[in-house]
């Protein structure tokens, strides 16, 4: 049984103190996994704020056949793939923009990745999304393969083939980095 | 039969300790023959090693601290009133277990109370009360003290009556008088029984006795038995008894009567 029932249902009617206990449970739990996608904290706040207010703002479209945690994580999830490719395109355009004004050569390394040169994250960047999902959800958020396959709104098996071929793409790019 | 690639779905959940033991069991027997899923696995385990260590570093104290400032101003700060609210919604709240049970609980008293006044008699109010032997030993209703009332009344009329009659003609009358009373002494009786009053329990004896005998009197021997109810009502002094009678519940009426 999903320990936030009372709440959610609390929060269904508009009782704003049953959601702000919820938001409580879990903002570190959002903050964390904004991040792991963004990798940048400013970015990763400004997208749990508003997963938040977007989830307060929808909860009566919460159907309750999921945990309200997986509710919460998906929408977290795709607030922060959509900041991210926001993030890139807005990125694109500086650099293009910069080019253009300088005529000069720019860094290969994305701004928002705050200069962390980290291998594994350039390789989990190279996943699809979904496959970045499992991971992400599966090693840093230890959830289960249930937990994923609500948030990701798929079947288990999908969730392992999706983990089986993340991992056989991280396997080769750490290879090529080495 | 599985192929490789199948089996290679389940690494990930069999360094986790996640499998089923049939799994386990199906994917250890493989790794036992395939020298290929031997290799791969060697090369998952060292991947699958790399991401538990991962580490993602501390969010910085200042941000943090605003982050939580802004999910405050938004959903509003934990108060006492909060928690006292959350509180009685979780106990008392619609889909609370102790608030279907006191839903329940209503329904059954609401049901009690229905039953109650279709079904129950309403009972005589309770007048008075007296462990005395020779006065009312058990409650009794404001109805009886009238129906003993009016009989002792009309006892002492019929008593009266026998006792001035002189001839055959004027006892006709007398004798239905004593029927109708006699009927009535069976219900005084029993509330005499009722409220073991050995007073009202011999007078009525005696009653029930003369009675019975002024109602089936036959005419040829109705001037010997006449005497003989006289010599009776005058032995027992049954005239002062249905006086004292009278008075007993004349005072009962008069303090707890209607």
């Amino acid at each position: 049984m999903d320990p936030d029932r009372q709440l959610v249902r609390l929060a269904k009617n508009g009782n704003k103190a049953a959601f702000g206990k919820l938001a409580r449970r879990y903002r570190d739990g959002v903050l964390a996994l904004a991040y792991d996608f963004l990798n940048d904290y400013e970015n990763a706040q400004d997208v749990a704020q508003n997963v938040f207010m977007k989830a307060f703002k929808n909860i009566g479209d919460f159907e309750e056949k999921s945990r309200f945690s997986s509710w919460l994580f998906r929408i977290t999830v795709n607030a922060s793939l959509d900041a991210r490719k926001s993030k890139i395109r807005r990125r694109k355009f500086l650099i293009k923009k910069e080019v253009y004004e300088k005529n000069g050569q720019v860094s290969a390394q994305p701004e928002w990745q705050d200069g962390i040169d980290d291998t594994l994250i350039n390789a989990l960047n190279k996943l699809s999304d979904h496959q970045q999902t499992a991971i992400i959800l599966r090693y840093f958020h230890d959830k289960s393969v249930r937990e994923i396959a609500d948030v990701l709104d798929c079947s288990e098996s999908t969730v392992r083939i999706h983990l089986h071929r993340a991992i056989q793409k991280l396997d080769k790019s750490l290879k090529k980095r080495k | 039969m599985k192929s490789c690639s199948e089996f290679e779905q389940l690494f990930e959940g069999y360094f986790r300790s996640d499998l089923s033991p049939a799994e386990e069991l199906v994917l250890l027997t493989h790794l036992q023959s395939c020298v290929s899923c031997n290799k791969k696995i060697e090369k998952f385990y060292s991947i699958h090693s790399v991401l538990m260590k991962h580490k993602r570093p501390a969010a910085p104290p200042d941000r943090v601290e605003s982050y939580y400032k802004q999910v405050d101003l938004s959903f509003g700060r934990e108060t006492i009133s909060h928690k006292f609210l959350l509180f009685f919604n979780r106990f008392a709240g619609k889909r609370s277990p102790v608030y279907r049970i006191a839903q329940f609980a209503s329904l059954v008293l609401i049901g009690v109370i229905v039953g109650w006044i279709v079904f129950a008699q309403v009972e005589p109010k309770v007048v008075f009360q007296n462990n005395d032997p020779y006065q009312m030993s058990q409650p009794i209703s404001s109805v009886d003290i009238d129906y003993i009332y009016y009989y002792l009344q009309a006892s002492e009329m019929v008593l009266l009556e026998i006792q001035n009659s002189t001839d055959q003609s004027d006892f006709y009358l007398n004798r239905e008088l004593a029927q109708k009373l006699l009927i009535k002494t069976f219900r005084v009786s029993e509330i005499a029984l009722q409220l073991n009053n050995l007073r009202m329990i011999n007078f009525l004896n005696r009653m029930e006795l003369l009675l019975h005998e002024a109602s089936n009197l036959n005419e040829e021997e109705i001037d010997e038995s006449l005497d003989t109810i006289k010599m009776v009502i005058e032995e027992a002094d049954l005239l002062r008894e249905v006086k004292n009678l009278q008075t007993l519940m004349k005072r009962t009426k008069d303090q707890f009567g209607t």
